[in-house]
Order: C-alpha cells, then structure tokens, then sequence
C-alpha cells in the first residue's frame, strides 16, 4: 500500500539513513571513476545531480 | 499473498507512471514559460542558476537563513478514501511529480524547477523534472525492503528529522553536481 506522508517508522528511518548514505557514496565513486576514465559528460553531471534531489526530498513513502 | 503483491506492484507502477506524466508536463511547462522571458535574462540563465543553487547550498549548510518560497500544500491523503487505490495512487504520483503543487523539503527543488525556465528548454526541464522523479520514486520502489511492514507507524516527520542531516548532505551533493555542471558549461 502507498501511503505517501506517513508508514515510516524509527528503526525504518534508520535503515532509510543508511540507504541514503550507500546512495551518496555510489554516486561519488562512480563520479569518481568515471570521472578519472573520461566517461562523465558534464549533462551526467545535472542528471545525476536532479536524481540526488529529488531521492534527498523524502516525501512519497 | 501474491494478490498483494501484484496490487502492491499496480499501485507502486501507476503512481510512478503519474509522477512521469506530471514531471513530463511540469518540465515541458517550465520550459515553454521560460520561452517567455526576455533574452537578457535567458542569456544568462546559467550564471542565474549558478547563482541559485551557491545560495541553496548555503541555506542548506546554514550559512544563509531564509524560509523557503514554496506551496503550503500536501497530496492528499484524502484521495485514498474518495478514490479506488489504484487511482489513488496514480494522483498521488501525478501530484508530486509536478513538483511546483507540493511543498519541498530542501531547496534543491528550486534550482530543478529554474533551470528549464531560465533556459526556456523545455526538454531540459523533461530531462531534469523526469529524473528528480526518478529520485523521488526510488524510496517507493527500495520499501520492501526498508519497511518493517507495510502498517509502519506513521511517523515520517519523525523519520525525516532523525535523519535530517543525511539527506540535507545528500541534497547538498546533488546541488555540487548541477554546480560543477554550469563550472563547465560557462
């Protein structure tokens, strides 16, 4: 069921933390990496960037 | 047990595909109005973004204090009760996939919301609208696996300040990435 506002608890938050900061650290290693092997195009950049956004506005659950 | 999960799948795929079909039309918009706005300032719509998103950061890090302009306003929870849950959740998803009817949480959102515009592109404002969608969405798409059960206790404002440090960080990154992107393109 979608519940969009409310359905999170504590112990979930937590785990919801540790998905966003697994999210944080894929997204800089592969900035990184690609980055280093020149296959980021800077439009990559804004992209990833909007999709980091909008997973960072939380509301939807 | 497999009825609920294909209902679950139905509810979860058509409020995606209403947040698509709301990110689509507010991007395209976005963009068309920004069509509107004299060269001048669309000349430098780069540089204003840049400008915007240096003071997002601040307001994120606290440097710069400010209430965000934004809609009071929620999807309503109200839609479940008046509507089929399929329906439901499509509108739920149209709703915040339009971006510019519901409130933010940081102000990240509004540097998505002015780039289209002070581009006038309105295919730049699919592109952005459709994957800070895409971001938006994930969490409904990883709550199998995150949730205790689908009746968690209601406590998502609760959550959201529990753990308000990380996402802030996390829109804080997102906002370095749009940053470094007019680095380059000015």
């Amino acid at each position: 069921m979608i519940v969009p506002a409310h359905g999170v608890s504590r112990p979930d938050a937590h785990h919801l933390g540790r998905v966003s900061r697994v999210a944080v650290l894929v997204a800089v290693t592969a900035l990184v990496v690609g980055g280093l092997a020149g296959a980021v195009e800077a439009r990559s950049l804004l992209v990833a960037g909007a999709v980091l956004l909008g997973w960072s506005q939380l509301v939807g659950l | 047990m497999a009825s609920e999960r294909s209902r679950w799948l139905l509810e979860a795929g058509l409020y995606t595909a209403g947040g698509v079909a709301g990110s689509v039309l507010a991007g395209a918009a976005l963009g068309a109005l920004g069509g509107l706005l004299p060269a001048a300032v669309t000349d430098h719509g780069g540089t204003i973004v840049l400008a915007v998103a240096a003071v997002a950061v601040a307001r994120e890090f606290g440097v710069l204090r400010f209430p965000l302009p934004q809609p009071r306003r929620q999807t309503r929870d109200l839609w479940s009760k008046v509507f089929p849950a399929p329906v439901a959740a499509a509108l739920w998803g149209l709703d915040l996939g339009l971006t510019v009817t519901t409130r933010f949480t940081f102000a990240g959102t509004w540097v998505v919301l002015l780039t289209p515009v002070l581009t006038a592109d309105p295919a730049v404002g699919v592109v952005l609208l459709l994957a800070h969608w895409l971001g938006r969405a994930l969490p409904i798409w990883l709550s199998p696996l995150l949730l205790s059960s689908p009746t968690s206790t209601p406590q998502v404002y609760d959550a959201i300040d529990a753990r308000e440090r990380v996402f802030r960080s996390t829109q804080v990154l997102g906002l370095a990435m749009v940053i470094a992107y007019w680095f380059v393109q000015l």
